[in-house]
């Protein structure tokens, strides 16, 4: 009877490909871009870890404003570990002088930004970003070179530059351009070093550090005319393991300098990897939210086909009805017709699935961890919803009056 | 083993109620083969409804094998229609997305045997006929008459105690009705019971009692030898012989007029009633 039953539905799949498409079609939609999100964000957290682990548990970082709130839209609070987060105001000279005399504070650096391009002799960067940094600023991010030497203490105010990989190869077009030279705002500075390639950072908007150009923090106040823009501090215990009383001794101290205004944030490695993995979380329900519109439409293609079908097979349930097929054996037949869509759009949804993370590896840098649960997630709520959504159109199928219906023609 | 009690059938309500039976009484026996005429509207297909259990009367009693059914719900209807009623119908018989052989093994299905098991089954009954070079067919791939042939196949499936036919050969050409009317004379001959209606006197040759039906009525019932037509049924049809449909209905309406009026007529079993329960008589519905 099952086999039957999957025959005709087979059957009916194939007499109405058109509509049928559809309705698995949207199904797929719906399973490929849930299993996606989730895979985009499983990798995401995954880097949070990586990163976090790279950068050494103690790493306390300080930024201007809020980070991590959500509801008032600011995408670029979205900081990942020492991500950085522009258009939140900045910190001051002062607030850095208070984060170097806290208590058991190591290493501390802060980043500031300097607007403006860089160029050479021959051409213009235009999209790239400059940072002022300390010389423990490479230690702290656990950041090695591939060529050259980081600052010294003693390169403070010199005029040398290290930069990222993205640098060296598209303004320099060399793998190893040191000792050459650009300019920042009129002023010469040699190349000293090339950073490794940065691992990418999926949400990190506009701070891809392959693409930033990294000089000495007093030479980036001169050249600004010591008007500094920090968007950053970044500190260490030091001793290892006192972060978060660091993190806590920093924070007292701002606070009180700001005269109690919560108008940055300070945050442990561990804390800021939990902040981050909490908004990862939250935009990946969000997403899904929205991607739940896709599974609606995806039921309501299975109702609609469905209805229709059984509209246009009124004689054929007229037959069935006559030939004995009684009320519950025509809903079972209906209703597994719609199974077998839903469960058709699962199936090649998770194809779909793993198509779109195989060509996002190769295509894009977002490394998407598609597991089986980001797979079969999806597929059950679609299968969930053919079963839901088919049961109307059965329902209606197996009442249909059979001499009503034997009266129809065709 | 098949009786109808002052049967009524009766649709809408108010004024607008239609009488379609009008306490109709009939008596089937094993092993007859009975052909229903009568004009449009008369009731033939509500008749045929309710033996088939596709309908239930508004009045009167049913038994069928000595069970009453005139009122068991529709779960049960469903399993005596598959067991005791073979149906035929017009047009459209068969499953379009279904082979032969699976048309003719669906009533098995719904039974529960298994697929190897009705389908051989199935096989078998199609070679009994001469079809069996067609059973991987589709409907589409076959003639108006092989399709009706297959159809009469299906409905002695399950060995019914009546095959129920509604026009079988309404929509074929002379020589596939023959064809079709030869199969069910030989279903008839093995033993088993027919009901058919029928708009051509000529076919009432292959019946074994002939049943006039008019405004819900039955207002004539003879037996008529295999072979014969039956003396109403010639009358028509040497005063009108058939050459279009047009003539058939014509001559369907001088059959009406020729036989007597159904308020006198002597009626088996049939006590004339007046009370008529305001009776409206619709628009006769021209088919086709
Ligand atoms: N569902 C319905 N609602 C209202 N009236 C109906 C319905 N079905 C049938 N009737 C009426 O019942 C009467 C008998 O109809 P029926 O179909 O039994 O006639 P018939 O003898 O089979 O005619 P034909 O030779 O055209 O097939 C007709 O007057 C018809 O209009
Ligand atoms: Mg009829």
């Amino acid at each position: 009877m099952l086999g039957n039953d999957f025959k005709m539905a087979i059957a009916m799949l194939r007499s109405q490909k058109w509509r049928s498409g559809l309705a698995i079609f949207s199904t797929v939609v719906f399973v490929v871009s849930i299993a996606t999100i989730i895979g985009l964000g499983a990798s995401v957290k995954h880097q949070i870890n990586t990163q976090s682990k790279r950068a050494g548990q103690d790493l306390v970082t300080v930024r201007p404003g809020q980070p991590f709130r959500l509801n008032n839209g600011q995408a670029a609070d979205i900081n990942l570990t020492y991500g950085l987060g522009f258009g939140a105001g900045s910190l001051s000279g002062h607030d850095l002088k208070l984060v170097k005399e806290s208590n058991g504070v190591g290493q501390v650096s802060a980043v500031n930004f300097v607007a403006g391009s860089f160029k050479t002799e021959e051409q213009e960067y235009l999209n790239g970003s400059i940072f002022g940094v300390e010389d423990s600023f490479r230690s702290l991010i656990n950041q090695d070179l591939d060529f050259g030497t980081f600052f010294s203490p003693l390169d403070d105010t010199s005029h040398q530059v290290v930069i990222g990989r993205t640098i060296a190869e598209e303004l320099f077009k060399e793998n190893v351009p040191l000792g050459r030279s650009l300019s920042i705002r009129g002023q010469n500075f040699v190349v000293k070093g090339v950073f490794q390639t940065f691992q990418p950072n999926t949400l990190v908007l506009g701070s891809d550090f392959n693409r930033a150009i990294f000089i000495p923090y007093q030479t980036s106040l001169e050249i600004s005319d010591g008007s500094n823009q920090i968007v950053q501090i970044l500190a260490k215990p030091a001793k290892p393991g006192q972060s978060e009383s660091l993190a806590k001794d920093i924070k007292e101290r701002l606070f009180k300098s700001h005269f109690g205004q919560n108008d940055l944030s300070v945050l442990s490695q561990k804390q800021s990897a939990a902040f981050s993995k909490q908004v990862v979380d939250k935009i990946i329900a969000f997403i899904a939210g929205i991607a739940t519109i896709a599974l609606l439409a995806a039921g309501i293609g299975i109702m609609n086909t469905m209805l229709l079908s059984v509209t246009e097979r009124t004689r054929e349930i007229g037959i069935r009805k006559a030939l004995g097929a009684t009320n519950r054996q025509l809903l079972r037949l209906f209703w597994f017709e719609a199974l077998v869509l839903s469960v058709t759009g699962a199936v090649l949804g998770i194809i779909g699935a793993l198509l779109a993370n195989y060509f996002l590896h190769i295509l894009t840098n977002l490394k998407p961890l598609v597991s089986w649960q980001a797979l079969i997630l999806p597929s059950i709520m679609a299968i969930a919803l053919g079963i839901l959504f088919g049961i109307i159109p059965a329902l209606k199928a197996s009442k249909k009056d059979p001499i009503d219906s034997l009266r129809h023609e065709a | 083993m098949i009786e109808l009690q002052d049967v009524s059938k009766l649709y809408g309500f108010g004024d607008a109620t239609t009488v379609a039976l009008d306490e109709v009484n009939l008596r089937i026996e094993k092993g007859e083969f009975i052909a229903i005429m009568g004009p449009s509207g008369s009731g033939k297909t509500t008749l045929l409804n309710i033996i088939g259990l596709l309908d239930k009367p508004t009045h009167g009693s049913y038994r069928l094998s000595g069970r009453s059914v005139a009122r068991t719900g529709a779960n049960q209807r469903a399993k005596v229609r598959r067991d005791k009623i073979g149906f035929v119908f017009q047009t459209f018989s068969l499953l379009s997305r279904l082979n032969v052989l699976e048309n003719v093994a669906l009533p098995l299905a719904y039974k529960g045997v298994s697929r190897t098991k009705r389908l051989k089954q199935a096989a078998d009954m199609l070679a009994e006929v001469g079809l069996h070079d067609r059973q991987y067919f589709m409907p589409r791939q076959l003639s108006g008459g092989q399709v009706q042939r297959v159809a009469i196949v299906r409905a002695l499936i399950n060995n019914p105690a009546i095959v129920i036919a509604d026009e079988p050969t309404g929509n074929l050409d002379s020589g596939s009705s023959r064809v079709v009317m030869e199969l069910l004379s030989e279903v008839h001959k093995a033993g088993n019971t027919i009901l058919m209606v029928t708009h051509n006197p000529e076919l009432t040759r292959y019946a074994s009692r002939v049943v006039y039906m008019h405004d819900g009525a039955i207002v004539h019932d003879e037996a008529s030898p295999i072979g014969d037509v039956p003396k109403l049924a010639r009358k028509v049809m040497y005063l009108f012989p058939r050459k279009t449909e047009e003539d058939d209905f014509a001559g369907v309406a001088a059959l009406m007029q020729a036989i007597p009026d159904k308020k006198t007529s002597k009626k088996r079993k049939h006590k004339t009633k007046n009370k008529r329960r305001g009776k409206k008589v619709t628009p006769k519905r021209s088919k086709r």
